[in-house]
């Protein structure tokens, strides 16, 4: 499944100034809402921090992926966030992250969110791939770069 | 056609490489394989090399191994490629030592639950 048909340039998001878990999910949900509209940014923010809330998505390598299957929308989107400085993300096991892939689609697609999870799992354990996405200064870049990793993979 | 009425085949990877069971599994899920069964093996030459003292002498002939995973599941024949596809973007190449193998089998009957 190639990332590429779910991420938009629109949904590369560079953040910096992230005090808090719950801030950066505030901040992605209003981009995600004013970018592609159907979706309450706090109805958004608040089905992702239910799911933070049964378990964090933190990963050793810094990397987080909340998801949450909303009402209102007709199809998936991934946004990739980069969190200049980190954030703490509340996890017991991690100390920050800085890269995040945020999916959220209709409630109806808990395998498309499975086969997402997995494929945002080979990018991000490809060697290199991660160093690619955190030099990144610009959602422009950091678009470019994920598509790019993205595509080296079957 | 849908999933279901193509020709289902039976993929079978013997991985010498047993961490690499993780990344092939991840991709499995990636491609949409949604189902398979992983064993614990043993190949030919490691239980001729441990097991069988007649042939310790010969024991080079058969290349040092750790045991090694089987995994199978069966899947829609259009499947096929991709994961042939990610067995060698995992493993690299194939007709090297201690790698993989990997080969199909027709699925003539199936009974059972179908993701």
């Amino acid at each position: 499944m190639k990332l590429a048909e779910f991420i938009r340039p629109d949904l590369s998001i560079v953040l910096e100034g992230v005090e808090s878990r719950d801030a950066f999910i505030h901040r992605v949900s209003e981009q995600f809402a004013e970018a592609i509209g159907g979706v309450d940014a706090e109805a958004l923010a608040g089905a992702l921090l239910e799911r933070e809330e049964q378990g964090s998505t933190a990963t050793p390598e810094g990397v987080a992926l909340p998801h949450a299957m909303v009402e209102g929308l007709a199809r998936t989107y991934v946004a990739v966030v980069l969190v200049k400085g980190g954030v703490e993300f509340r996890s017991n096991n991690v100390e920050s992250i800085d890269v995040a892939f945020v999916i959220v689609g209709p409630r109806d697609t808990a395998w498309e969110h499975v086969r997402l999870l997995a494929r945002i799992a080979r990018i991000c354990h490809a060697p290199g791939a991660l160093g690619e996405l955190r030099s990144a200064n610009t959602a422009d870049v950091l678009h470019e770069r994920v598509i790019a990793e993205d595509g080296r993979h079957v | 056609m849908s999933e279901s009425q193509e020709p289902a085949k039976l993929f079978v990877i013997i991985l010498d490489q047993p961490q690499l069971v993780d990344e092939i599994l991840t991709g499995f899920l990636d491609i949409g394989v949604k189902g398979g069964t992983v064993i614990e093996s043993r190949g030919m030459g490691q239980i001729i090399r441990d097991d069988m003292p007649i042939f310790a002498g010969l024991a080079d002939l058969f290349g040092e191994s750790t045991g090694n995973r089987m995994i199978m599941s069966v899947m829609p024949q259009s499947m096929l490629n991709p994961v042939f596809d990610l067995v060698e973007e995992v493993v690299g190449q194939l007709d090297a030592p201690n790698s993989a193998v990997c080969f199909t089998l027709p699925v003539e009957q199936f009974r059972g639950f179908r993701h």
